[in-house]
């Protein structure tokens, strides 16, 4: 049984979106049983990332009408809807098209849940919100649960 | 109603699926008549340009490679000439030669993310990558197996597969081994076969007719089919015979100054058009790079367009898909060539000194050509900064191609048309987001 596999997914420089970036940093810290990998999130790699996987717990920023810094956590496995889109760029392929296109070919994992942390601005070189930021330590919290239940 | 609906409609596109950015398109029809096309789409390279300002001159590589998820390295490349070139610094062999391992993992991922998960589901009548997926399960594991092989590359080359950060004005902050090179020899390998066969299984696609009249135009280099650096070349105005219409052979520089950029009413972005041309329209890409560099493609390459059925020249642009997968063969295949005479620059960059100057750029993106001109202060500060990219270049052979569409198709019913006008949008590879987000599709009566 290979160890849980922690995908934090996003862009550092682009304010909230570095959110997954900022759990990676603290998940690597409480638990060193994780393994913890970042990505930039595009379907490809994320397939390629979690094809053959137990666990597997994706971390990403999120655009909704909740307030930001709200966490979503969504069992795939259990089928839970994956929102998608509107899609900041079609061209690339982002978590819903991944789990959409693994579940056509075969290639999720045996237990996926992703964890979504509510943002609200994404420019180049924002850094995290207030909101974001103070909401990293319960998304670590949700990160470990997930992986840990697995 | 078939009849009336042809004869008045505005057909609106406001979201394009599949096509990397935001914008619309838009085609009315009066009295039979197509009156109007638009494709409106944001630009944001002008944006960047203002960014550039004031920044440093080892700044743009940086910088401009955040234009575009799908192609950083040409902006990479074109930046990094056309600093190098302000600042009269020639790079040696052995740095061209991994800027081009580079470019080559490029357009391996996005030609191979065009085809089969952006392009395909156009021809194959599905809605989504995904849709396809279902009933294509060996042909989009194909695609995602060949998109990872050139990922690894610019992993390998670039430091990371999206926005590398080893590439610096002069070369590359660190060289990869020969051993960490040869690594890659049999993916490469293996995705090459693949390629073959991606040739074949798009060669049998069912194409709609389109026979478009564009001036192409490409780089061509010394030697090899055209990637990071060469002149500009032009096929000339088709059906011209005049001076006027003659094809042209050009540096950066003069290129420069005869591709002209203009405000359209209906959008924000720019159309270019050369000077001189007259209403012609020019086009840039897959199609003009084959047209004018086909005897350079490799052996291997040549094959697979021959036995496609490409002819020396194809003006179908919704053929593009299969010389975009000859174009992957030959990517594969030239990054294999690569490896075999790697050499490791050592240094891996040489220094570059500011100079008060112009410098230009000119690469092949893999949906055109990208042109960078910068000037700079003797400090290196970067005073001015042009960005010309591909789709800005192609906007208005695109909307062209959209006129061509209804003008053949108003028989067809409305949903028909208006998934053929996406098509049609989608030939080109457009990237928005070396503009934005993405378009929607809505059809209004008149």
């Amino acid at each position: 049984m290979s160890r849980p596999l922690v995908v934090c997914v996003g862009d550092p420089v682009r304010g909230d979106d570095g959110v997954g970036h900022a759990v990676a940093g603290a998940v690597r810290e409480a638990a060193p049983e994780v393994r913890v990998v970042e990505l930039a999130g595009d379907a490809g790699g994320l397939l390629d990332c979690w094809s053959g996987e137990n666990v597997v717990v994706v971390v990403d920023a999120l655009r909704s009408d909740d307030p930001p810094g709200t966490l979503r956590v969504l069992d795939v496995s259990a089928a839970d809807p994956v929102p998608a889109g509107p899609a900041t760029s079609s061209h690339g392929l982002g978590v819903a098209e991944a789990v959409a296109l693994g579940r056509v070919l075969g290639r999720l994992p045996g237990r996926l849940v992703l964890v979504g942390v509510v943002g609200s601005c994404f420019d180049v070189g924002a850094g995290l919100t207030p909101a974001v930021g103070g909401a990293v330590p319960s998304a670590v919290e949700a990160v470990l649960a997930a992986a840990r239940a697995g | 109603m078939t009849h009336e609906r042809t004869l008045q409609a505005t057909l609106r596109v406001r979201a394009l699926s599949r096509v990397e950015g935001e914008g619309g398109l838009r085609a009315r029809v009066r009295d039979g008549r197509v009156v109007e096309v638009g494709l409106d789409i944001y630009e944001p390279p002008r944006f960047f340009e203002g960014f550039l300002r004031g920044r440093s001159y080892t700044e743009p590589p940086d910088i401009t490679a955040r234009i575009c998820g799908i192609c950083p390295v040409a902006y990479q490349m074109s930046s990094c000439q056309a600093i190098e070139d302000a600042c009269g610094v020639q790079v040696p062999e052995t740095v061209w030669a991994l800027r081009r391992l580079l470019y080559c993992g490029e357009w391996i991922e996005s030609h191979a993310l065009h085809i089969h998960l952006l392009h395909a589901p156009d021809f194959l009548r599905y809605d989504s990558a995904i849709a396809m997926a279902a009933d294509h399960r060996a042909e989009v594991e194909r695609g995602l197996a060949i998109k990872k092989a050139g990922n690894d590359l610019m992993t390998l080359v670039g430091g990371r597969a999206v926005h590398p950060v080893n590439v610096r004005v002069g070369g590359f902050h660190r060289a990869p081994t020969l051993a960490e090179v040869r690594e890659h020899v049999e993916p490469l390998h293996r995705a090459r076969d693949a390629a073959l066969e991606v040739v074949q299984w798009v060669a049998g696609l069912e194409f709609p007719d389109l026979d478009q009249p564009f001036e192409y135009v490409a780089l061509r280099p010394a030697t090899g089919y055209p990637l990071e650096r060469g002149r500009v070349v032009s096929s000339g105005v088709p059906g011209r015979t005049d001076s006027a219409g003659a094809g042209f052979d050009l540096d950066a520089r003069d290129y420069d100054h005869v591709v002209a950029e203009d405000h359209v009413q209906h959008s924000t972005a720019l159309h270019a058009h050369l000077r001189g041309r007259g209403p012609g329209k020019y086009a840039v890409g897959p199609l003009a790079r084959y047209a004018l560099n086909a005897d350079r493609l490799s052996p291997l390459a040549a094959e697979a367009a021959r036995a496609a059925g490409l002819g020396a020249v194809c003006r179908n642009p919704f053929r593009s898909i299969v010389v975009r997968a000859v174009e992957l063969v030959y990517a594969l295949d030239e990054a294999l060539r690569i490896i075999d005479g790697y050499e490791p620059p050592d240094p891996p960059a040489v220094e570059v000194r500011p100079r008060a100057a112009v410098g230009f750029g000119v690469t092949e993106a893999p949906r055109g050509l990208l042109l960078h001109r910068y000037r700079l202060a003797s400090d290196g500060t970067l005073l001015d900064a042009r960005i010309v990219p591909p789709t800005s270049q192609n906007q208005a052979a695109i909307e062209d191609d959209i006129r061509g569409v209804v003008v053949d198709g108003l028989d067809l019913p409305l949903a028909e048309l208006t998934h053929r006008c996406e098509q049609a949008v989608r030939n080109w590879d457009p990237c928005i987001s070396c503009a934005t987000h993405f378009l929607d599709v809505r059809v209004e009566r008149e």
